[in-house]
């Protein structure tokens, strides 16, 4: 991949887009750091989307991906610009994308470990003594994962204190400080990564996705009335944690061996299901037929709010059983979600919420979402967090005069049969985009609509980018 | 003008407009550290973007120096040897 970025046409580059990664196995302080480092950047102005994940392709330790921006983004992106690895082992660093001009950040003695292609290929290393740093702070606790926070931190120009006042612990902001100061005396700086604040910053919260689940409940039972949306503009953490917490006792998570890693919650009324961590089309395939729910498919957390809303006002208005499915990829994501969406969701939710007179009722079936005119020589299909990395390819695609179209589709049952048909006969070629490599997607769409489409799926261990579509579909592979 | 070649298929353009004597560019990385903190050239002298050309001629060897693909091209007003972007 990296020799044929060489030749990708210049994209705008007046906003900062930042990749950044942090991994290791059983790094004391990573969490910790990591929280402080999200809020800080999103207290900055930028928008923040952030994996957690055994992504790297080892299987083992933690990879933690954020990706920063001035802008909107959809999707996680393609490669590394900094990377803080701290492992002792750094043998395997192909798996996270470097490139030439990328930095690393590792602990100094395992520098010499690496191998003489990654240094071949144009990699900035700065060696970091974590261990030593660690030790001088204090004796017991290690902080290794604070002090690369604070490494990083001081490397992209971001204010010590912006990043040191978020970390709840006040002897752990030392370890912080001293990432910070080593950084600051110690590496100069030789890379170009630098954050630039935006001017104007819209106001968000920084939401995973079971609190937006949960904030979707709670706005639909809250007693605030019309001082609601006035809370959420004022204080949104807050106006976040009170709903939560409200929702808590309202409704029931529920957790099954059988599927690790999925939550289950029910709405008190029963009628309405949010899968965190599903596969909605296995859900489907379980359910007997009797219920037949409306099955919604949240593309980023985002939009699970809306569609939670969604959901709440069809099993109000229309008494139908509703399930929301935040899928696997989703429910290993954190988010900055713009305070306006969620005050538009409980504006709707709850008229009660807002002085003004809400919209009317939904429409049905939701309007499925096309990109790109007839005569599009390809054709994706996705559900959930895989629109968002066809997005930003469509985008890539298109910069490079390709003719692609995409079909965005909220909905999985009803199947918008007519949809998808009417799409697939408007394009050369359909391909369904899916996030795992189980086709469940693709198999699902033959089994609705008789169509035989083409399939995109994720390398083994690894997750889809949109480099990954353009290098497969865009050259004709 | 300098074009840089950044990760994840991203390009880095500093320009020194010879009428204006002033050094732009379009990367924001580029902004609050090189052309804030000014860059050392070879004779080890710390110089800044009202520098001009001098300035230029000493982030192309930074950047060179630092393992960056870094290409200097002609005059302003050339165009791009990387394909321009369609917005």
């Amino acid at each position: 991949m990296p020799p044929l970025t060489a030749w990708l046409p210049a994209r705008r580059d007046h906003e900062s887009d930042l990749v950044l990664t942090l991994a290791g196995e059983g790094v004391v302080g990573l969490k910790e750091g990591l929280s402080a480092l999200e809020r800080a950047l999103m207290a900055e102005g930028f928008d923040v989307m952030v994996q957690k994940g055994r992504g790297d392709g080892r299987g083992r330790g933690t990879t933690v991906r954020l990706r920063v921006s001035t802008e909107p983004v959809t999707s996680m992106g393609t490669g590394c610009d900094v990377l803080a690895c701290l492992d002792e082992d750094m043998a395997q660093l192909a798996p996270f994308g470097l490139m030439r001009g990328s930095v690393l950040i590792c602990e100094q003695t395992s520098l010499a470990k690496v191998s003489p292609a990654a240094k071949e290929a144009g990699v900035i290393a700065y060696p970091v003594p974590f261990a030593d740093l660690g030790r001088r702070v204090g004796k017991s606790f290690s902080g290794k994962g604070l002090i690369a926070v604070g490494v990083v931190a001081r490397l992209l120009g971001m204010p010590r204190d912006t990043v040191r006042n978020r970390v709840m612990v006040e002897f752990r902001r030392r370890y912080v400080d001293a990432g910070f100061r080593y950084a600051e005396e110690h590496l100069p700086k030789r890379d170009v990564f630098a954050l630039e604040p935006p001017q104007a910053a819209l106001p968000r919260v920084l939401l995973d996705a079971h609190q937006v689940v949960l904030v979707g409940f709670g706005v639909s039972e809250c007693g605030c009335g019309p001082a609601c949306l006035s809370g959420c503009e004022r204080s949104p953490d807050e106006w976040v944690a009170a709903h939560v917490s409200e929702a808590r006792q309202l409704v029931s998570s529920l957790k099954n061996r059988r599927f690790p890693g999925v939550t289950v919650y029910r709405g008190p009324e029963g009628r309405m299901m949010v899968m965190v961590g599903a596969d909605p089309t296995e859900a489907l395939a379980d359910d007997d037929g009797d219920r037949n729910p409306v099955v919604l498919v949240a593309a980023d957390l985002a939009d699970a709010v809306r569609l939670v809303g969604i959901a709440h006002r069809l099993v109000r208005d229309q008494d139908r059983e509703v399930w929301v499915a935040v899928d696997e990829m989703l429910a290993g994501r954190t988010q900055s979600v713009p305070v306006h969406a969620l005050e538009e969701t409980a504006r709707w939710m709850r008229p009660a919420c807002s002085e003004v007179v809400p919209a009317g009722p939904v429409r049905w079936p939701l309007r499925v979402e096309q990109d790109g005119e007839p005569g599009a020589d390809v054709g994706y299909v996705a559900w959930g967090a895989a629109q968002g990395v066809v997005r930003e390819a469509v985008a890539l695609c298109r910069s490079f005069g390709l003719a692609v179209s995409a079909l965005y589709p909220k909905v999985l049952n009803p199947a918008p049969v007519n949809d998808i048909r009417s799409f697939a006969a408007s394009v050369g070629r359909l391909v369904v985009v899916e996030p795992g490599r189980s086709r469940r997607y693709t198999n699902w769409v033959t089994a609705q609509t008789g169509l035989a489409p083409s399939t995109i799926e994720p390398e083994p261990e690894g997750t889809l980018a949109p480099m990954d579509l353009f290098m497969r579909e865009g050259l004709g592979a | 003008m300098l074009i840089v070649q950044l990760p994840r298929g991203r390009t880095a353009v500093v320009r020194f407009n010879a009428a204006t004597g002033w050094v732009t560019t379009n990367h924001p990385g580029l902004r609050v550290t090189a052309f804030k903190n000014g860059v050392r050239d070879f004779s080890g002298k710390l110089v800044f973007p009202h520098a001009g050309r001098e300035f230029l001629s000493a982030l192309y060897d930074a950047l060179f120096l630092s393992g960056y693909r870094v290409r200097w091209c002609g005059t302003v007003g050339e165009p791009d040897r990387l394909a321009a972007s369609p917005e």
